[in-house]
């Protein structure tokens, strides 16, 4: 269909309105990171000027920034791992068995999912309390396993639900355990989709802020964490170090997103519109 | 298939049994603790142990106007927030599906701030607003506009966050209404164009109700989503300025994390569980999914 030259000016325009307010934002944050003192009040704000990256090395090298960096790859990484392992495992049995009470069973997995975090913020800090992990990466992953394997769960069941039945039967007359099964054949076919899964869920984990908050408070802080105490401590005024902060906490998700977007974005489609 | 039931059978409880009995260790379970708190008194700042007060706490919910406070702009965040969002995310999705060069990169773009960690979205958006160094009042004044207080006022403060909020969630809506303008037909569009068809009649008529769908999940997404907003409010206001933007988690954390009412602030999640619960039946009903 042939549009009128006005309409194709009238859309690039919206487009380049629509990339200004989505990126801006994010430009921003990087220009005040590399702002010195003297330029950061300036009025106008200045746009152009000489970069320092020296509170980037500052906080990484004399704060130990990066000690909060590892717990957050820590944290995200084996809190992924265990959600994928639990979570592949329940999702095959979701699509490979009709047991009686499946489907409430699968409800009852979506609606742990439901409910806001706050709701187990105090038991699972008692519980925390009580087995003597306060502070710990430990503490973290524990909790974090919890909120993701429903999601899992979720996205996996529509992976192996395309894979035809016909595979788990043929190797089963073949003697081999259902286990073999898969491990061997059912895991390999449908990696591509624990990937994406497993990309989003560590994106998620690094996301989460309010259980890190609570179950940590020195040793154990995770990267969000971080921002948020130096945010609180420093009463917002160094501007310049916070938006270092925001800028490093940021930076494995806008490299996943690079690199890794079309997993990422079919991992999110699979999780909201299966409904 | 007799001997494949079986066989399958053999094998379930060992796929199944460590998720649920993980999630009913670390999901289920604290929320039955929860419902058991929400009837007791615990100070940690004065007590080791909870003690049963019966129904106390809720009795003294119904007078605190503090709560109903954050109630109330929980629920006005959740509408306004959607509303912006649907109807942003609903054009921004029109706008996008036509098959242009570059198109998919800008795409790409647009979906960023949705990954983007809240924490820092809070960040961005405090330096966006703020009135030394932020540059949208001075953007403002460029045009003409007297400067806005942003967060720092009581009337503004929520509007800037829902602001932030649409900032990294229109994204969301748009990749699935997106998804869902993908299964239109091109030929009935085609179709209702030769049969003289405006604009405004392909949208009302073809595209509205093939994402209808999508637009009611969404708005289910996104209203459970309101009652879980924590994290840029944390750092953009911290609930302030007086109490203006405190919403309910914010006041659970702070009750319990801060005055350490932790019975208290129990019987405050038991009650928000059942305004979503509330809320989500409504929805469900009254839009027939």
């Amino acid at each position: 269909m042939r549009e009128s030259a006005s309409k194709k000016v009238c859309i690039v325009v919206l487009l380049i309105l629509l990339m200004i307010f989505t990126l801006f934002p994010l430009y921003y944050l990087f220009l005040t990171s590399v702002k010195t003192a003297g330029v950061m009040f300036d009025v106008p704000p200045k746009f152009f000027f000489s970069p320092s990256f020296s509170e980037y090395v500052n906080m990484i090298v004399n704060h130990k920034y990066y000690r909060y960096y590892l717990n957050s790859i820590l944290v995200s990484f084996f809190s992924t791992l265990l959600c994928l392992v639990f979570g592949t495992f329940g999702a095959f049995a979701f699509s490979a068995f009709r047991f009686m009470g499946h489907k409430f069973l699968f409800l009852i997995i979506l609606i742990t999912r439901m409910y806001p975090p706050v709701t187990t913020l105090i038991p699972v800090f008692f519980a925390i309390q009580y087995m003597g992990l306060h502070d710990t990466r430990t503490a973290v992953i524990l909790a974090y396993t919890g909120f993701q394997i429903p999601f899992v769960i979720w996205i996996m069941r529509a992976f192996f639900e395309d894979i035809p039945r016909d595979i788990i039967e043929s190797a089963s007359l073949d003697g081999a355990t259902l286990l073999t099964t898969f491990r061997k054949i059912i895991v390999p076919l449908s990696l591509p989709g624990i990937l994406a899964t497993g990309i989003l869920v560590f994106v998620l984990n690094w996301n989460e802020f309010l259980f890190a908050l609570v179950l940590t408070s020195y040793v154990a802080k995770t990267a969000p964490v971080a921002v948020a105490s130096f945010a609180e401590t420093e009463g917002m005024l160094q501007w310049g170090t916070l938006s270092v902060l925001g800028v490093l906490t940021i930076f494995p998700i806008l490299i996943i997103m690079l690199f890794l977007r079309k997993y990422l974005i079919k991992g999110l489609l699979i999780g909201a519109v299966k409904g | 298939m007799d001997m494949m039931k079986k066989y399958l059978r053999s094998s379930l409880f060992l796929f199944l049994a460590p998720a649920l009995v993980y999630l009913f260790i670390w999901r289920i379970v604290p929320v039955f603790y929860t419902v058991y708190l929400s009837f007791t008194e615990w100070n940690l700042l004065k007590a080791n142990a909870p003690s049963w007060i019966g129904l106390d706490n809720y009795i003294y919910i119904l007078s605190d106007g503090r709560f109903f406070n954050s109630l109330k702009i929980t629920i006005l965040f959740l509408i306004l927030a959607t509303a912006v969002e649907v109807i942003a995310g609903m054009g921004i999705a029109v706008l996008l599906d036509r098959k242009i060069r570059g198109i998919e990169v800008i795409k790409g773009l647009y979906l960023i701030p949705m990954l983007i960690t809240p924490v820092v979205v809070g960040t961005i958006w405090y330096i966006i607003f703020h009135s030394k160094i932020g540059p949208l009042n001075y953007l403002l004044m460029v045009v003409g506009i007297s400067p806005v207080k942003w967060l720092d006022s009581p009337t503004t403060a929520l509007y800037s966050i829902i602001i932030a909020d649409a900032w990294q969630w229109t994204p969301f809506v748009v990749l699935l209404v997106l998804a869902a303008l993908q299964t239109v037909s091109v030929e009935l569009y085609e179709a209702a164009k030769m049969d003289g068809a405006s604009a405004t009649q392909l949208f009302r008529f073809i595209t509205l109700p093939s994402i209808k769908r999508v637009l009611l999940i969404v708005a289910i997404i996104r209203g459970m989503d309101a009652f879980r907003i924590f994290d840029t409010v944390f750092i953009m206001t911290g609930g302030g300025p007086a109490s203006a933007t405190e919403v309910a988690s914010m006041l659970v954390y702070r009750t319990a994390f801060q005055f350490f009412k932790l019975g208290y602030a129990s019987a405050m999640v038991i009650i928000l569980l059942c305004v979503i619960s509330a809320f989500t039946w409504i929805y469900v009903r009254t839009l027939r999914i």
